[in-house]
């Protein structure tokens, strides 16, 4: 009797300790959405928002677990775990592109009338309809995702210390008057796209000639040599990127937004988004910074919302990333984050005119390629006073955006090789 | 229950012999070791499509970017720990022998960093390499001052308590028969505390061969380290070669364990005793 006692006594005790495990594996009750977001991508009042807006339409109240992610990475590799069951995800596009590939997504098919589809801008729309795979091209990004932010990839600088023409070349950052000076990103990605450029500057140079001629042929190009992970150009790469790290400062992923505000740097490589963040927080100090997409041409990227095949709750999914692209959600996103969403409605367009226009400002941009749509005939022009700032970084004059592309997912075998190739930077 | 007197109530007493005790650490112990590690074993010898293969391991000897880093990361630990030893065993040694009520506090004082806040620390040493105009330009100097701050008192504690432990008579013998100083440090207060010379080593040396914080917030993101390395194949969803790099790692501390006795039978001093 004693010693059953004492067995219970120590099972007990030893159940007790691994009892919080299956909580968190999720045997409690389980949230009615379960969202994955990157970290600081969204105003968080929004999600109340969105309860509040669903007890309205259908009465019933609904819990919301809200949970973040760093890199697109981290949620591939969470979501490929089992017993994970996100309700919806937020990856870059060439994630997207790989989850959908390998089966990870359910389609998302939304009515022509749906908030989505009513207000998302032409421009985003196209874009994601042209990254297509399949034998016959029959899969593209729209069918899996739906369009949250986008921005570009540049450089942020400080007007005082660094002469605006040198940031017309990513090669610049090669340049020896340079050193440690500026940052670089601690992800692959990224920093091996700036190596594409310049491992390909005299081509991408050579290439400048035919915009003007044949854009078809110019954007065939930039598309080819910002997408190479050919074998030879990899093994290349190590000595590029090398060098390009010797030279930098430093490399990372988050720092680099203060290091450019604190001094420790005068040129950081950035996302439009983040820029925007140094930018807002230099400006508050009585700093002045500026951005710049380099001539060679840049990354374009994109986000969206996207239902994993595991998802419980897709349905309710749905009305969440409806309830994202309504104007009011996008406004609150973006004065929160930075970034700039890929929804294109009227309001939107009054926000940035409130927001960002100047009547007597010398400079004019026409934004029609973003929010124009097919069959009406509005003008979207916004007369501004501050070229190379907040507004320009988050919308790009049009012959900005026709010098940049997306870098589309390498495949497992090229994905492989840069990793390998990574390590040894 | 003992023998006629079955209608009593038997007491339960709540004694349990070792093996139950050791019941709810075994349980942890499974859950959180064992289990991780066969995990690791598994991807170690797995190709990306799940069939058994050795060409993980192949590639790790024979990559010499990853020699480097491997090479690297023992040169940090190694100079860490030196350093480490070479400011801590005096420290140690005088804290033993200060008088004891002023001992606690002196002691706290040297462990105190280690209750500030581990990312607070490490940003104000940031800074002041900053303003010292280290950071940025020494990333190897930058990191190994980086290494012995965060790591020093654990090499100071093991130390401690072995020389606190030490018979002071002993010296005073060894005076007593001639010895100079040099003498009694090398021939009785040295060998004594070998062990916790031992204990200190191994837990400077493989912490500092790996912490990546450390090196990315010292070393500007730009040293590359076994830890960061990890991080990167993690980062690209190569779980395979993150686990070859992490089953390697293991190996070798397990043979720096090895080596400084800590498998051994004789008594060695791992713990604190304030």
């Amino acid at each position: 009797m004693k010693k059953f006692l004492k067995k219970i006594m120590a099972l007990g005790l030893s159940a007790l300790m691994v009892l919080p495990l299956f909580t968190a594996f999720g045997c409690g009750e389980r949230a009615d959405l379960k969202v994955y977001n990157c970290y600081d991508y969204i105003d968080e009042s929004v999600i109340e928002d969105f309860k509040a807006y669903y007890k309205e339409k259908t009465g019933k109240t609904i819990t919301v677990q809200y949970s973040c992610y760093d890199t697109p990475e981290a949620l591939y590799n969470m979501l490929k775990m089992k017993g994970s069951d996100y309700d919806v995800v937020c990856p870059s596009d060439y994630m997207i592109e790989k989850m959908a590939r390998e089966g990870m997504l359910q389609k998302i098919d939304l009515p022509e009338d749906s908030v989505y589809n009513t207000n998302v801008s032409p421009f985003i729309k196209a874009k994601f309809e042209s990254v297509k795979w399949g034998n016959d091209n029959e899969f593209d990004l729209s069918q899996y995702a739906v369009g949250y932010m986008w921005g570009t990839m540049g450089l942020c600088y400080n007007p005082e210390k660094v002469d605006a023409e040198d940031m017309k070349s990513w090669a610049t950052l090669w340049d020896t008057e340079f050193d440690a000076k500026f940052s670089i990103k601690d992800s692959v990605r990224d920093t091996y796209f700036i190596g594409l450029a310049k491992k390909h500057q005299a081509e991408l140079q050579a290439n400048k000639a035919n915009f003007d001629t044949d854009y078809d042929v110019y954007y065939a190009n930039l598309k080819k040599y910002f997408n190479d992970v050919s074998v030879a150009t990899v093994n290349d790469m190590v000595g590029v990127l090398t060098a390009l790290k010797d030279n930098a400062y430093c490399m990372e992923v988050d720092e680099g937004k203060d290091d450019i505000v604190s001094g420790k740097t005068d040129v950081y490589f950035a996302w439009s988004g983040d820029a925007v963040y140094a930018m807002d927080t230099a400006d508050e100090k009585g700093k002045e910074l500026a951005y710049f997409v380099p001539e060679e041409g840049s990354n374009m990227w994109f986000d969206g919302w996207c239902i994993p095949t595991t998802a419980k709750n897709p349905e309710l999914a749905v009305e969440f990333i409806e309830f994202l692209s309504t104007s009011e959600s996008v406004i609150k996103n973006m004065e929160e984050t930075g970034y700039v969403s890929c929804v294109g409605s009227d309001e939107v367009f009054d926000w940035v005119k409130e927001t960002y226009g100047d009547d007597e400002g010398e400079y004019e941009v026409d934004l029609g390629y973003f929010f124009k749509r097919e069959g009406t005939d509005s003008e979207y022009k916004v007369t501004f006073s501050e070229l190379g700032r907040q507004f320009s970084a988050q919308y790009p004059e049009y012959s900005v955006i026709k010098r940049c592309v997306m870098m589309n997912y390498f495949g497992n075998e090229a994905n492989d090789r840069v990793t390998k190739m990574w390590l040894a930077i | 229950m003992t023998h006629g007197c079955e209608e009593k109530t038997p007491k339960i007493s709540f004694r349990f012999n070792r093996g139950q005790l050791c019941l709810p650490y075994a349980v942890f112990l499974a859950l959180f070791v064992i289990f991780p590690l066969l995990v690791i074993v598994y991807y170690a010898f797995t190709a990306k499509d799940g069939t058994i293969s050795f060409a993980n391991f192949v590639w790790f000897f024979t990559d010499m970017s990853m020699i480097q880093v491997l090479l690297q990361s023992i040169a940090i630990g190694a100079i860490t720990t030196v350093v480490c030893l070479l400011l801590g065993y005096p420290v140690a040694y005088v804290l033993s022998r200060i008088k004891s009520h002023r001992r606690g506090i002196l002691l706290l004082l040297f462990v105190m960093p280690m209750c500030i806040n581990f990312v607070l620390r490490a940003m104000a040493m940031k800074e002041l390499l900053d303003m010292i105009g280290l950071l940025g330009k020494y990333n190897f100097l930058n990191t190994v001052i980086g290494m012995v701050y965060d790591f020093l008192p654990f090499m100071i504690l093991p130390l401690y308590s072995v020389l606190i432990k030490m018979d002071k008579s002993l010296e005073e013998a060894a005076a007593d028969l001639g010895a100079g100083r040099a003498k009694i440090f090398g021939s009785v207060i040295m060998p004594l505390s070998l062990s916790g010379i031992l204990s200190g080593i191994t837990m400077v040396f493989l912490p500092s061969m790996t912490c990546y914080v450390i090196s990315d917030t010292y070393g500007n993101g730009k040293l590359r380290i076994v830890g960061k390395a990890i991080d990167k194949c993690f980062g690209q969803n190569d779980i395979n070669s993150a686990s070859v790099i992490a089953l390697v790692l293991l190996v070798i501390m397990l043979l720096v364990t090895l080596f400084t006795g800590g498998f051994s039978k004789n008594d060695n001093t791992r713990g604190v005793e304030l």
